[in-house]
């Protein structure tokens, strides 16, 4: 954000960030599932333009929420600092949109453990937000 | 203790209070203001100012001059001012706004005001004394989207407007007939009519409302992403933002130097703190604390659709639907001692503050 | 406001309590004057003058079969149901059933005449419902809905085959 006086319409294209492949691995190698889910959504490249690497981004996000147990979830989320916390609300529902590769009733419950710590908010903010995942 | 007061089952879409408050100004959704009179504890239609020809979007009282400004989706704004037992009115001349005019409100020392439009313009109106008609200067590097809505700086020279393409601007509304002298300002100095001396802008949600502090240091605004932001003067590179857990704010109102109260889709008026020093803005608390159920609401969850096995929870609240405007009802030395809200279900209701952890 | 109180447990709570969710989100819409044609108040949603004016479409999947497609904007949402249809014959009664209630859309204020592209049925909420219902009834009916037009195509399956059954012993009682 910024107080500067730009004409730009979209300025979207500056700072893209994606995961790292390997990196993720890492993490799921070691079994630490939170800690991959958050190194996901850190580098979420919401800011890229090319579908492909938002495709590849998501897959990762969403395979790592999987792994995740059910009683797991509510400690996870909690684990997640809270800006980040949107970023998986619209990871959720960027799951809802392929059904047939995610399950839509693991999404269903991170769903309500998601909406029962930040409240309505973060799904206004999916509706809203135009850096989208 | 809050007051709550009805006009009927329409949408409250803007209201305004006389100087005494004993009058009030509503627009219900129709083509006309309407004014109320409390006499005997009700409120009693006197006054209907019919001339715009679709729904009034706004209206603003002002206090000492007694005239209001009403704005409508004809694209039109009339100023009205009270001769002779009625209310008479003069067009304003909105040269080149051919869509609704969306916001008006005038100016703390009222000697002009602003008007807000959906073809993006932003515009500061005043009486032309010579020829005798009310002028508007529009300002040129106008918002891109609807101009949803503005707000004065106290220092009567400063105008703020927020607008659906996600930004908020300061622009300079010194206008020269009225004002004369251009003052020094906290936000930068004034100079021409027009002249754009911030811009705020954010990446997504529609700036639904904003405020300046008692002061005119702070300038806060809400977004349809449920966030409240709060930049300081001393340091308008700095943005404060507050990314909360309800559904959207429709309005903001300043009733101290560092505190607001926020409401809209979430039925309850909420207080937040302003923490210059550190950057933060921090919830204080409900205004509506209504504990458990009342009353009417508990009647409805005993007999009303007992068939449907899965439902929404009422809302227990003073409003029942979205709060559709803030207004300061009375006010103490550096603070608000009171405030009006109305919602879209024809209420209005008045809120005591005293008691309320207000940082003065 | 707070999340649906879960009555009842059964197995598509979860799904309904995910659309509830988001239909109060998206149900956050405002009176909204046309910025391109004077004098006008569209849905924006159906008109689509600007992108800036429009959230982004989410869709709630339980399985593959029912979708809902929620489409948000400044003044309106439009919600478009996907039908679970198992079979040809489930196809068939849910397009007739769903032509039936559009054919009577006035009756349902929020009914749109048309579905959207891909679903069986469509809802168009303006602010101007909002204006003069109640949200949380607004987000019960379409809750009901959902509930009910899946009992209600199971319902006309099973009365379909037993008239059909009905027909069948009529017919072989003649070469007894």
């Amino acid at each position: 954000m910024s107080n500067q006086i730009d004409d730009k319409d979209d300025d979207l294209s500056i700072n893209v960030v994606e995961p790292d492949e390997n990196e993720w691995k890492k993490f799921i190698d070691e079994m630490k599932y939170a800690r991959a889910l958050e190194y996901v959504l850190q580098n979420a490249p919401v800011r890229a333009k090319d579908p492909e690497k938002k495709k590849k981004a998501a897959q990762m996000a969403l395979s790592t929420m999987m792994k995740i147990k059910t009683s797991e979830i509510p400690q996870a989320v909690n684990s997640i600092p809270v800006p980040l916390r949107d970023t998986l609300m619209k990871y959720i529902y960027k799951g809802f949109e392929n059904p047939k590769d995610y399950s839509s009733s693991a999404l269903l419950t991170w769903h309500e453990k998601v909406l029962a710590i930040t409240g309505l908010g973060s799904i206004v903010r999916v509706l809203t937000d135009r850096r989208t995942v | 203790m809050t007051e709550v007061h009805s006009f009927g089952n329409l949408p409250v879409i803007a209201h305004s209070w006389n100087k005494d408050r004993t009058q009030i100004a509503v627009s219900l959704g129709k083509n006309d203001v309407r004014i109320y009179q409390k006499k005997d504890g009700k409120w009693r239609l006197i006054h209907t100012l019919s001339e715009h020809l679709s729904r009034v979007l706004a209206i603003d009282w002002a206090p000492q001059s007694n005239r209001i400004v009403s704005a409508s989706a004809d694209y039109n704004a009339y100023v009205w001012s009270f001769e002779n037992n009625t209310w008479k009115q003069q067009m304003v001349e909105l040269q080149r706004t051919s869509r609704a005019v969306c916001c008006a409100k005038w100016s703390p020392d009222e000697n002009k005001f602003a008007i807000g439009s959906s073809d993006k313009n932003v515009g500061i109106c005043y009486y032309e004394t010579e020829q005798r008609f009310w002028a508007a200067e529009m300002i040129k590097k106008k918002p891109k989207l609807t101009v949803t809505c503005i707000a004065w700086h106290p220092n009567n020279q400063l105008l703020a407007a927020g607008s659906c393409d996600y930004r908020v601007r300061i622009y300079s509304a010194f206008v020269k007939t009225v004002d004369r002298e251009p003052q020094v300002s906290s936000w930068g100095k004034i100079t021409n009519t027009g002249e754009l001396l911030h811009e705020f802008q954010s990446e997504s949600g529609w700036i639904h409302d904003l405020a300046f502090s008692l002061s005119g240091d702070i300038l806060a605004w809400v977004s349809h992403n449920s966030i409240i932001f709060a930049v300081s003067a001393r340091n308008p590179a700095e943005i404060t933002m507050e990314i909360t857990n309800y559904l959207p704010f429709r309005c903001i109102l300043f009733v101290s130097e560092s505190t607001m109260i926020v409401a809209g889709h979430e039925f309850s008026p909420l207080i937040y703190n302003y923490d210059e020093r550190k950057g933060t803005l921090n919830f204080v608390e409900k205004l509506d604390q209504q504990d458990g159920v009342v009353g009417k609401q508990a009647i409805n969850r005993l007999f009303d659709q007992a068939s449907m096995q899965t439902q929404t929870p009422e809302p227990v609240s003073t409003h029942q639907s979205m709060i559709t405007q803030l207004l300061p009802y009375q006010t103490e030395p550096n603070c608000l001692s009171k405030i009006s809200s109305a919602d879209l279900f024809g209420q209005v209701v008045i809120w005591n503050l005293n008691g309320r952890k207000i940082r003065k | 406001m707070t999340q649906a109180v879960a009555a009842r447990a059964s197995a598509h709570q979860p799904y309904l309590d995910a659309v509830r969710a988001t239909l109060q989100a998206s149900f956050c819409i405002e009176n909204f004057e046309s910025q391109v044609v004077e004098r006008h108040n569209k849905p924006e949603v159906e008109v689509k003058t600007s992108k800036q004016l429009l959230l982004n479409p989410v869709v709630i999947s339980r399985n593959q079969n029912e979708q809902i497609l929620i489409e948000g904007s400044i003044n309106s949402v439009r919600i478009s149901v996907a039908v679970k249809q198992a079979d040809d014959l489930e196809k068939i009664l849910c397009k007739r059933l769903m032509r039936f209630m559009m054919q009577r859309a006035d009756d349902f204020y929020i009914l749109r005449r048309k579905p959207v592209n891909g679903y069986d049925i469509s809802f168009l909420v303006t602010n101007f419902h909002a204006e003069n219902m109640y949200k949380h009834r607004l987000v019960d009916f379409i809750i009901y809905f959902l509930e009910e037009i899946d009992k209600e195509i199971s319902k006309m399956k099973l009365d379909v085959s037993s008239r059909a059954r009905m027909c069948a012993d009529e017919f072989f009682k003649k070469f007894n």
